[in-house]
């Protein structure tokens, strides 16, 4: 593996309601399509696998909290790339179809 | 030795070990499996998790088509949650590990993501503590829908336990080794109750919540002719009941050997017996207990199986049916008889009001104000009667202006199949029910324009008797054997003799053997009655004569009360058929 750099960066849960079920879906698909291993971790906690949406979804954050995405892999940078713009535009990039 | 008290609605005696059927609320049937079993159970668990997935995904598909995708989201999540890789390793991990049956494994693990969620203390969170109990549902339905598939290949007889059963489990109960049915619910006139009685599976119904007291597998006694279950019974009672099981067992062995021979007196009488039934499926067991056509099919439950209204093809195809098991006797189908209060769908807001639903728009007053209804049903009958002898009657009615509005009814929906080109057979005989009495007082006059009569005694009695039967308080003035009924019979009868057409008598009154040397010998050719009455009144009629019958209804006819009219009945039928059961 050529790229095995490990990903490191801060994203904010921009949703009004936290990471809800809704944006949770949105995380965990995208995640999904990526090979790279896909972590998100909340203040000190044990990261969470950002491909499990149970995960995700026990990490209870709420509107505005600071999460670390941890991104390890061969699509590594990509992934990033993707997940944190997925945080920044407020969890509506994957599904454009849906009208804010 | 536990004894629970519920309706009985189908006689009889069932002694075996009972089977728990999962119910509404999904109590797990069964902890814990056996550890040689934990493979099956795991592929079962699977082949459960793949059927959810399906069937969250056609909701999927069908928010996305008709709600938008953000509205599917919701299902586009709980697809992820099951499909999840987390909850799916500890589910199998507790089946195989600690030999959990997946259904209680499936409820253990979602349960206890749920109460996590509710700890969350962030309430959007903790509302989503319901998508968990909502995944628990679909999964343990498809877990214990199985179960209830299991029915059809029981291997060994039991007695069957459930909440409830529908209609079509109970039509699907295979006789073989379903000896009797207990369900916490249900009444007396309930589908179910209906059918258990057309299968002559003992039952009972009514009981209340019982199954949290079994596990299954426990001795049970049914008696579904006093409405008892007796859980773990000592031998006393067992020896008892084994007894009566014997002797229901040979009279009815009895009876059976009636089906074959012909429904006459003894001095050659031909007396048909015709069934009445509310379900498609009811007509093959009707036809097997020696029923010679359907003389009242009543179509109700095609219109409370659903919250829709059904269509012209779901009467069509419930016709067809019972055509398959009638397909040259005769058989009569009532039209809507329903109370505006019963009907699904927004009817029922347009009456509900605190008026008397027996007085108030029903049967064909429904039908007379909502056309597209009627029609609909007419439609169906016409276009399956091209199949076979479909005769058509029109409920409650109470004045020859409604009938004759019926009628015309009918007419339009003639022309407008003839104008479609549709295939329906125009000369099918339009009848009605006598059960009102302004109807039966003026029968002569009804007589000239309809095509047959069938009195229903039911409603006949209650309109008459100013009687409503359900309400215990006035049940015992309820009587068939009033002289005023009997006296608006014979008018109905002697009417229709005067203008030729056939009379036949469809309420409860025709389906007790006591009453039946009586209407024989007041001139009916004809009844129509509860199935599994037939090979009993068969019995009857073999036992008589038409001399008999007809010195029983006069004198029964120069009574003056009720009470003398039944107890000489009673006595009367002692000496006909002295072996007949009480």
């Amino acid at each position: 593996m050529s790229d095995s750099q490990v990903y490191r960066r801060k994203v904010t849960v921009k949703a009004e309601q936290g990471l809800h079920i809704r944006p949770c879906t949105a995380v965990a698909q995208l995640a999904m399509k990526f090979q790279s291993r896909v972590r998100l971790m909340k203040d000190t906690n044990s990261p969470v696998d950002a491909k499990s949406i149970l995960d995700l979804m026990s990490l209870a954050a709420g509107p505005q909290s600071e999460l670390e995405l941890e991104v390890d892999g061969p699509d590594a940078a990509e992934a990033m790339e993707h997940l944190s713009a997925l945080f920044e535009s407020d969890f509506m990039t994957p599904s454009p179809a849906v009208v804010p | 030795m536990l004894i629970k008290r519920g309706i009985p609605v189908s006689p009889g005696v069932a002694i075996g070990p009972a089977l728990v059927m999962g119910a509404e609320s999904f109590r797990i049937p069964q902890r814990f499996v056996s550890i040689d079993a934990v493979d099956t159970e795991i592929a079962r668990f699977r082949t459960a998790v793949e059927s959810t997935c399906q069937e969250i995904e056609l909701n999927e598909t069908l928010a996305k088509e008709r709600l938008g995708s953000e509205h599917a989201m919701i299902f586009t999540a709980h697809l992820m949650m099951v499909r999840d890789p987390k909850i799916l390793t500890e589910i199998e991990t507790l089946i195989r590990e600690k030999s959990f049956s997946p259904e209680f494994a499936v409820s253990r693990v979602l349960r206890q993501y749920a109460k996590r969620f509710q700890n969350l203390g962030n309430h959007y969170f903790a509302e989503r503590a319901a998508d968990f109990y909502d995944l628990e549902k679909r999964l343990l339905k498809q877990l214990l829908g199985e179960k209830r598939e299991e029915l059809a290949h029981l291997t060994e007889p039991v007695v069957l336990l459930a909440h409830n059963l529908t209609p079509s489990e109970t039509a699907s109960l295979d006789k073989q080794f379903v000896l009797g049915f207990a369900t916490e619910v249900g009444g007396h006139t309930s589908h179910t109750a209906i059918l258990a009685g057309a299968l002559e599976l003992p039952a009972v119904v009514g009981i209340g919540n019982f199954l949290s007291d079994l596990s299954g597998g426990e001795t049970l006694i049914i008696d579904g002719s006093h409405g008892t279950v007796i859980i773990d019974p000592d031998d006393e009672t067992l020896a008892k009941y084994h007894d009566s099981e014997e002797r229901y067992r040979s009279t009815n062995k009895r009876l059976e050997s009636l089906r074959l021979l012909a429904s006459e007196t003894r001095d050659g009488l031909r007396i048909t017996l015709m069934g009445n039934i509310e379900f498609p499926e009811e007509a093959e067991s009707a036809k097997h207990r020696g029923a010679e056509g359907i003389g009242l099919y009543r179509t109700e439950f095609l219109y409370l199986q659903s919250q829709r209204e059904p269509t012209e093809e779901d009467h069509y195809r419930a016709y067809r049916e019972v055509l398959k098991a009638f397909p040259t006797q005769p058989v009569v189908i009532r039209t809507l008889d329903l109370g505006a209060d019963k009907m699904p769908g927004q009817l029922q807001a347009e009456y509900a009001d605190g008026i008397n639903p027996a007085l108030s728009v029903r049967s064909i007053r429904l039908s007379l104000t909502h056309l597209e209804l009627f029609k609909t049903q007419l439609r169906a009958i016409l276009r399956a009667a091209v199949h076979g002898d479909l005769r058509i009657m029109f409920p409650l009615v109470t004045t020859l202006l409604e009938f004759r509005q019926a009628r015309m009814i009918l007419g339009d929906v003639m022309e407008d199949l003839d104008e479609q080109g549709v295939p329906f057979n125009r000369d099918v005989p339009v009848g009605m029910m006598v059960e009102v009495p302004a109807a039966a007082v003026l029968a002569e006059e009804f007589a000239r324009e309809v095509d047959f009569f069938s009195i229903g005694t039911n409603d006949l009695i209650q309109y008459t008797l100013a009687v409503d039967r359900s309400d215990p308080a006035v049940a015992n003035l309820y009587r068939a054997g009033d002289p005023s009924i009997l006296r608006l019979i014979r008018n109905v009868i002697t009417a229709a003799a005067k203008y030729h057409i056939p009379v036949s008598v469809c309420g409860q009154m025709s389906s007790d053997p006591m009453f039946v040397p009586l209407l024989v010998g007041m001139g009916l050719r004809q009844l129509s009655v509860t199935p599994h009455a037939i090979p009993e009144l068969k019995e009857v009629i073999r036992n008589l004569t038409q001399t008999k019958a007809e010195r029983i209804a006069s004198r029964s006819e120069s009574m003056e009360v009720a009470r003398d009219v039944e107890s000489y009945l009673r006595g009367e039928l002692k000496k006909i058929c002295p072996e007949s059961m009480e």
